[in-house]
C-alpha cells in the first residue's frame, strides 16, 4: 500500500543506533550519577534495535509474535483519506516544510511566511485568486501575533537578525 | 476541600475574562472537531504557547473548554458529511450519515448531542466523586515507585497501541534518551551538548509538542487529504424526538458510559476504539441487529455516549499516575509543565485547584458544545469546506511564529521541523506519536526518582521492589506474556475438544 514504509522504519532505526554509538562514545567523560542510567537506558535501546533487526532478518516466529503483541486491533481509515502516498509527493511536502523554516532562519517570518503561503498555494490549488487571498491572510496573521506577543519578531540572518 | 476547590472553579469561570475564555475555547474546539484532520490534540498544542505566563487556571480553562468540545463538533460532520470530523467520531457515521439522508438529520444531531452531553456529565460526575480514592493512591507513591511508573507506562502504552510493539518500545527510549540531553537533573553539569550551546537547556517541550503534533499533524494532512468538502445533507426533522432517543435507550447508553469511561483510562488505546466498542455492543446486545447500519438512532447513542465518557476517563491515569490516556492528555501533560507542575501521581495531591477547575470547565463545554451543535450544527457543518491547502499555511505559519516567541530562540523552529517529521514517520510505520512526546516529559522525573531511589537504599535493593513496584513489574510482565499464555491455552482447549 505504501511504498516507502519498510524502507522508511529500517533508516529509522539505523539513524538511533548511529546516534546511540556517539552517546556511548561520550558516557565516560561524565559522573557515575550522571552516566548510570542514560547507561542502562542505552543498552536496552540496543538489546530493542537488535530483536527487530533479528526479527526483520530472520522471521523468528516468536519474535515475530512479541512484535505483533497487540491489545486493540482496530484499524479504520476515513473512507475519503487518500490511500496511497507516494515517495515523491512526501518529499515535495517535507521540502516545502523545510523551506519554511529554512526561509523564516535567513529572511524572517514576513518574507518566508508570505512566500511559503504563496507557493504552497500555488502548487495545491493553481488559483491566482487563491493564492492573493492565503498571502494575505498570512502576512495579516504574522503581522497580528507580532503583536499580541512581546518583543521584536525574528528579521532573519541575512537582515540583521540573531 | 475538594468542595472548596470546586466552588472556587466555578467563581473563577464566572468572572467576565472566566466567561470570555469559556467561549473561545468551546467555538474554537467545536471549529477544530469539524475541520477534518484538526482535533483536541493538535488546537491544544497550538493555543498551548500563547498561554505561557497566565494564570494556570485561566490557562486550563481554556484547554479543557477545547477538550470538552472537539470530540462534539466532530460528530456534526460524521452525520452531515459521512466525513468524521476527529477519529473518535467513525462509528457515529455508519448510523448518523444514513439517518441524515433519510431527511432525519436534525434528530441524529440531537441524538449525538444529548448522548454525548449526557455521557460526559455522568462520567464527570464519576470522576469527582472518586478523586479523593485517587489522591489516597497518589500518596503511596514514593521514589522508586515513580521510577517503575515511568516504564510501566512505556511498556503499556507500546503494547495497547496497534503496530509494532519492538518498534515501539524502541521509540519509547529513543525519546527518554532524548531527555537526557542539556543539564543533568542531579549533579547540574551539561551532558550530551557535543559543544551545542543550545543543547544546554535539553530539548524544550513547545517545540517538541507543536512538531510532533501539529506539524505532523499538517504534513500529514498535506499528503493524505486533498479536499475535504462533500455535499452537506439538508437538516430536516425534530430535535425532540433525537433526547427522546438517548432516553428510550437507556440501558444501552449506560453500558456504552462503562465501555467509554474503562477504555479511556487505560493510557494509549485512544477513542477509535472506544467508539466502535460501544458501537459493537450495540449492535451485539440489539434483538433486531439488522437495522444498524441503516440509520438505527441506537448506532449514534453509542458510539456518541462512549467518545464523551472516554474524554473523562482519560484523566483518571493522567492526573491520578501522570500516564497519558491519549496523546491529547501527553500534551496536556506538557501544559502542565509548562505551567510550572510536575507530571507524576502528585498532580492530584498537589495541584486540586487545577484539577477542579478541569472537571468543572468540562461540565460546561460539554453541555454548551451539545447545546451549539444541537441548533447550529448545519451552519457549522460548512466549515469542512474549507480545502487543505488553506488550513497547513495557516498552521505552519502560528506553530512556527509561537514557537520562537517562547524565548525568541529561532533554533527551535528547526527542532519542531525535525519532531514534525519524525511525528510523521512515526504515524507511517503505526507507532503512537504518544512514546516520543511522553518519555521527553517524565524522562527527567523517572532518573531523579532513580537516582534518588538508589542513594536511599543504599546497596539494599529490595528498596526498589516494594508492593507497589511489584504490582506495576507483575503488570508489565502479564500485559507481554498473557496473548501467548492464551493462545496456548485456546490450542489446549481445542484439543480436548478434538
Amino acid at each position: 500500500m505504501v511504498e516507502f514504509k519498510g524502507t522508511l522504519e529500517v533508516l529509522l532505526y539505523l539513524s538511533i543506533v548511529i546516534y546511540l554509538l556517539i552517546l556511548i562514545t561520550e558516557l565516560p567523560k561524565y559522573s557515575w550519577n550522571a552516566a548510570i542510567f542514560p547507561l542502562l537506558v542505552i543498552i536496552l535501546s540496543l538489546i530493542l534495535i537488535f530483536l527487530k533487526f533479528l526479527q526483520i532478518l530472520t522471521k523468528m516466529k516468536w519474535l515475530d509474535k512479541v512484535d505483533k503483541l497487540t491489545y486493540v486491533n482496530i484499524n479504520i481509515q476515513n473512507e475519503h483519506a487518500k490511500e496511497e502516498v507516494t515517495t515523491r509527493h512526501a518529499v515535495i511536502t517535507f521540502l516545502f516544510t523545510l523551506s519554511l523554516a529554512v526561509g523564516v532562519y535567513l529572511v524572517g517570518f514576513f518574507i518566508a511566511g508570505g512566500l511559503f503561503a504563496t507557493l504552497y498555494v500555488y502548487y495545491y490549488s493553481r488559483n491566482i485568486k487563491n493564492v492573493a487571498f492565503m498571502t494575505i491572510l498570512v502576512l495579516t496573521l504574522t503581522y497580528l501575533l507580532s503583536r499580541v506577543f512581546y518583543g521584536e519578531i525574528w528579521k532573519g540572518i541575512l537582515f540583521g537578525g540573531g | 476541600m475538594l468542595f472548596e476547590v470546586i466552588s472556587i472553579a466555578f467563581s473563577q469561570i464566572f468572572t467576565s475574562l472566566g466567561m470570555a475564555l469559556l467561549l473561545f475555547g468551546i467555538v474554537i474546539g467545536l471549529t477544530m472537531g469539524i475541520i477534518p484532520g484538526l482535533g483536541a490534540m493538535a488546537t491544544i498544542a497550538l493555543i498551548l504557547p500563547f498561554t505561557y505566563g497566565w494564570e494556570k487556571l485561566d490557562a486550563f480553562l481554556l484547554f479543557s473548554a477545547i477538550f470538552g468540545s472537539t470530540t462534539v463538533g466532530g460528530s456534526v460532520t460524521a452525520i452531515l458529511l459521512n466525513t468524521p470530523g476527529t477519529p473518535e467520531n467513525i462509528a457515529t457515521t455508519l448510523d448518523g450519515y444514513p439517518m441524515a439522508r433519510k431527511g432525519k438529520a436534525a434528530e441524529a444531531i440531537a441524538t449525538a448531542a444529548f448522548s454525548s452531553m449526557c455521557g460526559g456529565l455522568i462520567s464527570l460526575a464519576v470522576f469527582i466523586a472518586t478523586i479523593p480514592l485517587l489522591r489516597s493512591i497518589s500518596l503511596m507513591f514514593g521514589p522508586p515507585e515513580i521510577f517503575w511508573l515511568g516504564f510501566f507506562a512505556l511498556v503499556i502504552i507500546s503494547a495497547v497501541t496497534k503496530g509494532s510493539f519492538l518498534g515501539s518500545l524502541i521509540i519509547g527510549c529513543f525519546a527518554l534518551i532524548l531527555s537526557f540531553h542539556g543539564l543533568n537533573p542531579i549533579t547540574g553539569t551539561p551532558r550530551f551538548v557535543h559543544g551545542f550551546i543550545y543543547l544546554y537547556d535539553g530539548f524544550q517541550l513547545i517545540p517538541v509538542l507543536l512538531g510532533t503534533f501539529a506539524v505532523s499533524e499538517m504534513i500529514k494532512l498535506s499528503l493524505e487529504r486533498e479536499s475535504i468538502a462533500y455535499e452537506v445533507v439538508k437538516v430536516e426533522g425534530s430535535i425532540k424526538k433525537g433526547i427522546k432517543n438517548v432516553l428510550k435507550n437507556r440501558y444501552l447508553f449506560l453500558r456504552s458510559l462503562v465501555i467509554g469511561y474503562i477504555i479511556g483510562a487505560i493510557p494509549g488505546i485512544g477513542g477509535t476504539v472506544a467508539n466502535y466498542l460501544a458501537y459493537a455492543q450495540a449492535v451485539q446486545t440489539s434483538k433486531n441487529p439488522e437495522t444498524f447500519g441503516k440509520g438505527d438512532p441506537r448506532g449514534i447513542v453509542a458510539p456518541e455516549t462512549a467518545n464523551n465518557a472516554k474524554d473523562v476517563g482519560q484523566l483518571v491515569p493522567t492526573l491520578s499516575l501522570g500516564i497519558p490516556g491519549s496523546g491529547t492528555m501527553a500534551v496536556l501533560l506538557g501544559a502542565f509543565i509548562l505551567h510550572g507542575i510536575q507530571p507524576g501521581p502528585f498532580i492530584i495531591r498537589d495541584n486540586l485547584d487545577v484539577v477542579a477547575m478541569i472537571a468543572v470547565t468540562l461540565v460546561f463545554a460539554f453541555s454548551l458544545s451539545c447545546l451549539f451543535v444541537m441548533f447550529l450544527g448545519q451552519y457549522l457543518a460548512r466549515l469542512t469546506t474549507i480545502d487543505v491547502y488553506r488550513i497547513v499555511p495557516i498552521v505552519l505559519v502560528i506553530c512556527f511564529i509561537a514557537v520562537y516567541y517562547i524565548r525568541y530562540e529561532i533554533l527551535d523552529i528547526f527542532v519542531t521541523l525535525l519532531f514534525g517529521m519524525i511525528g510523521y514517520i512515526l504515524v507511517r510505520i503505526n507507532v503512537s506519536r504518544i512514546l516520543l512526546v511522553l518519555p521527553i516529559i517524565i524522562g527527567p522525573i523517572i532518573e531523579r526518582n532513580f537516582i534518588l531511589s538508589l542513594s536511599i537504599c543504599r546497596g539494599d535493593y529490595t528498596y526498589f521492589f516494594g508492593p507497589i513496584s511489584i504490582f506495576l513489574i507483575l503488570i508489565m510482565v502479564a500485559t507481554i506474556i498473557y496473548p501467548f499464555i492464551k493462545r496456548k491455552y485456546k490450542l489446549k482447549k481445542m484439543s480436548w475438544g478434538d
